[in-house]
């Protein structure tokens, strides 16, 4: 089976890899910031991601038809469940990381069984209005309107994201946190409520992703345990800590990711693990990652 | 030479040990259905498995997700040689070696990597192998889906011969060794009340025994004729379950089990009184492989072999759960953690409504263990069990507690 690369092929794929990086960094840049922030490895962020398109596409479904509303909603439950969460499970288990990343990966187990338990086919999204299903032509190509609208949004909440942790005081606290959590504490930051408060954020993110690629990827259980990987492929890459380096590292994956579904189906998650095993082999601290 | 007197005492020690031995022993004459017997040899494979990932991660301190890859090599290793026509015994050495090696590479791969970043290493080498498994064969154009063709010891009534002698040496001695308890004891002891309870005790045991042989013995024309494989792939993973289980008990309690220990509690002091500590976590990688290997190799006899189930990462995940549930570290501990879940699973899992929920279930009670019992069932026994059994022995001598 030949294929022709031809540009309008290949804008395409890289268009499609430019929109799958930035629902990636959606996910990695909370998994990067908890990690860096709580040494939390979490094994259930993915499925955060995942069950914010569940209950996106529910909403929209069965409830109402607005989608701006559903992101909403969806990002507000994401929220409280990351407080939820943080206060309730990892709390009691705060300066045992191991047993921490353990609870993690049981929350993911009993994740994926709750979706199929309430939804036991997935789902798909119901709305087909021009912005979700239509399309543009660009050198010959059709290329969906609604990648283009996920690039432009992953772009802003880059952007956004970089202002709050850099300008804002709260931002500058979390980062005081992950240089060095004793001394923070030292200078009087109340580092619980920032651990709190900075998981939340992650978790509200993944569900802002999630409901952001649900009428791309629609809603099923596999995106969950596919994207647990590539967050983890994307976060290694990135070099662990800094939302910048993941943000980069999230589109060449997302990108690599695409092409390679594009035009080599049969090895594209291989091709994803195989960089990571190479860049943890030769740089363990990523590309993107400064020695400490 | 051992003397009589010794033996005895031996007997007399892992006394629980033989009682348990042999009653799993009599299980299949005790069952009501040939299923239940096919359950318990799932329990005791995947007890096999949680107990070389607690030999890994509770003895050694290595969190390796990859824990899957030397299960499924053996697996499908143990499928094609048996398919070709090897013997048994050969499909199961050259899958102990290749586990030990397969984990080997793993460790050798990932030795630059510490902690989290083992973890996440181990899981992309897992799951790459699977996925390029199931890519290549399709690529081939072959299913890369095995039925094993089942070697003839599964098949001869000899081997169930064989184990009913061994059940019943077992049962004997498991007689012997409590009523050498209970002999012993009355010279020892002047306490009445708790003499006569422990002599009531070990007289149901023992009758319990008794009454299993006889059972086994009255039932075997019935399980020979008729469910001949299935009687004999359990026999078979007792078998190899307990040597494995003596084998992992022998290992901890040696100096190279001291050393894990001491490279899991504090790895810089371990590596200050001059133990390479890469070395040593290898040798608990190909140790605890070799046994992945044991189990991998039955599980390829019990059930079609596929990417999927072999080299699951979800694989990992049981043993983890499994050694979590029982304790880290406490050997006996994650094999009760396996049959727990793997019961579950199983009983649960034959109902097709209940089969997601049992998954839930299972989630629900690890992630509970964690925040409550840290220690795992068999740990929180060791560490808040003395109180509980020192009550009961104050109780039996009738003094106020």
């Amino acid at each position: 089976m030949a294929i022709v690369i031809t540009p309008g092929i290949l804008l395409s794929a890289i268009l499609d890899g430019l929109a799958y990086g930035m629902v990636i960094f959606l996910i990695a840049s909370g998994l990067a910031i908890i990690f860096g922030l709580m040494d939390i490895l979490n094994f259930a962020h993915a499925t955060f991601f995942m069950l914010g398109a569940y209950i996106t596409i529910h909403f929209v479904t069965y409830i109402m038809k607005d989608f701006i509303l559903a992101i909403l909603i969806t990002t507000i439950i994401g929220f409280g469940l990351g407080i939820l969460v943080e206060v309730v499970l990892l709390r009691p288990l705060y300066g045992k990381p191991a047993s921490q990343m353990l609870l993690t990966l049981g929350l993911m187990l009993l994740l994926l069984q709750v979706v199929t338990l309430f939804w036991p086919a997935g789902l798909v999204f119901p709305i087909h209005s021009y912005i979700f299903v239509g399309t543009i032509d660009l050198i010959g190509t059709r290329i969906y309107v609604y990648r283009l609208v996920i690039i432009l949004i992953g772009f802003g909440i880059m952007l956004l994201l970089d202002l709050f942790l850099t300008k804002t005081t709260f931002g500058a606290k979390i980062r005081a946190g992950t240089e060095n959590r004793e001394l923070a504490q030292v200078f009087g930051i109340n580092i619980k409520l920032i651990f709190t408060f900075a998981f939340a954020l992650g978790t509200a993110m993944a569900f802002f992703g999630g409901a952001i690629a649900s009428p791309w990827l629609n809603a099923t259980v596999e995106i969950g345990t596919n994207f647990t990987l590539l967050s983890f492929v994307v976060v290694v890459i990135g070099g662990m800590k800094s939302h910048r380096g993941t943000f980069f590292s999230s589109i060449l994956i997302g990108i690599i990711h695409q092409l390679s579904a594009y035009f080599l189906p049969a090895i594209t998650l291989v091709i994803d693990l195989l960089i990571m095993i190479v860049v943890l082999l030769i740089k363990p601290e990523g590309i993107f990652g400064s020695k400490e | 030479m051992v003397t009589i007197s010794e033996m005895l005492e031996i007997l007399r020690k892992n006394f629980s040990m033989v009682f348990f031995a042999s009653l799993l022993f009599i299980f299949p004459a005790l069952a009501t259905s040939p299923y239940q017997v096919v359950i318990l040899t799932n329990m005791l494979i995947w007890g096999i498995f949680a107990l070389s990932y607690d030999i890994l991660l509770g003895q050694a301190g290595v969190l390796s997700f990859g824990h899957t890859v030397p299960f499924g090599v053996a697996a499908y290793l143990t499928a094609f040689l048996l398919t070709q026509g090897f013997p048994f015994i050969i499909a199961l050495l050259v899958s102990i070696v290749m586990g030990a090696m397969s984990n080997l590479v793993i460790g050798l791969l990932c030795s630059k990597a510490k902690g989290v970043y083992y973890a996440i290493l181990s899981l992309a080498l897992a799951e790459t192998l699977r996925i390029s498994v199931e890519n290549i064969a399709n690529y081939m154009g072959t299913s890369p889906s095995v039925l094993t063709k089942l070697p003839p010891i599964i098949k001869s009534e000899y081997f169930f011969y064989l184990d009913l002698i061994l059940a019943i040496i077992l049962v004997v001695s498991g007689i012997i060794a409590s009523l050498y308890i209970v002999l012993t004891r009355v010279k020892n002891l002047k306490n009445r009340i708790e003499l006569s309870i422990r002599a009531v005790f070990y007289i149901i045991l023992v009758m319990f025994l008794i009454y299993g042989a006889f059972l086994l013995i009255a039932k075997m024309d019935t399980l020979v004729e008729r469910t001949t494989i299935t009687v004999n792939l359990f026999y078979l993973s007792l078998i190899l379950f307990l040597v494995t289980y003596l084998f992992a008990k022998i290992i901890v309690r040696s100096p190279l089990g001291s050393v894990w220990r001491a490279v899991r509690e504090n790895p810089e002091r371990a590596e200050a009184l001059g133990y390479n500590i890469l070395v040593y976590q290898l040798y608990a990688l190909a140790i605890s492989g070799g046994i992945a290997g044991v189990a991998g190799s039955l599980f390829s006899m019990t059930t079609i072999v596929n990417p999927t189930t072999a080299f699951s990462p979800f694989n990992t995940l049981m043993a983890l759960l499994a050694v979590i549930l029982g304790g880290t570290g406490t050997l006996i501990g994650p094999v009760m953690g396996a049959w727990i879940v793997q019961y579950l699973k199983l009983t649960l899992g034959s109902i097709p409504q209940l089969s997601i929920l049992s998954m839930a279930i299972l989630g629900l009670l690890y992630i509970i263990i964690i925040l409550v019992f840290p220690y795992g069932i068999m740990g929180t026994w060791y560490y808040k069990g003395v109180k509980v059994r020192r009550m009961i022995r104050r109780m039996l001598k009738g003094r106020k507690i």
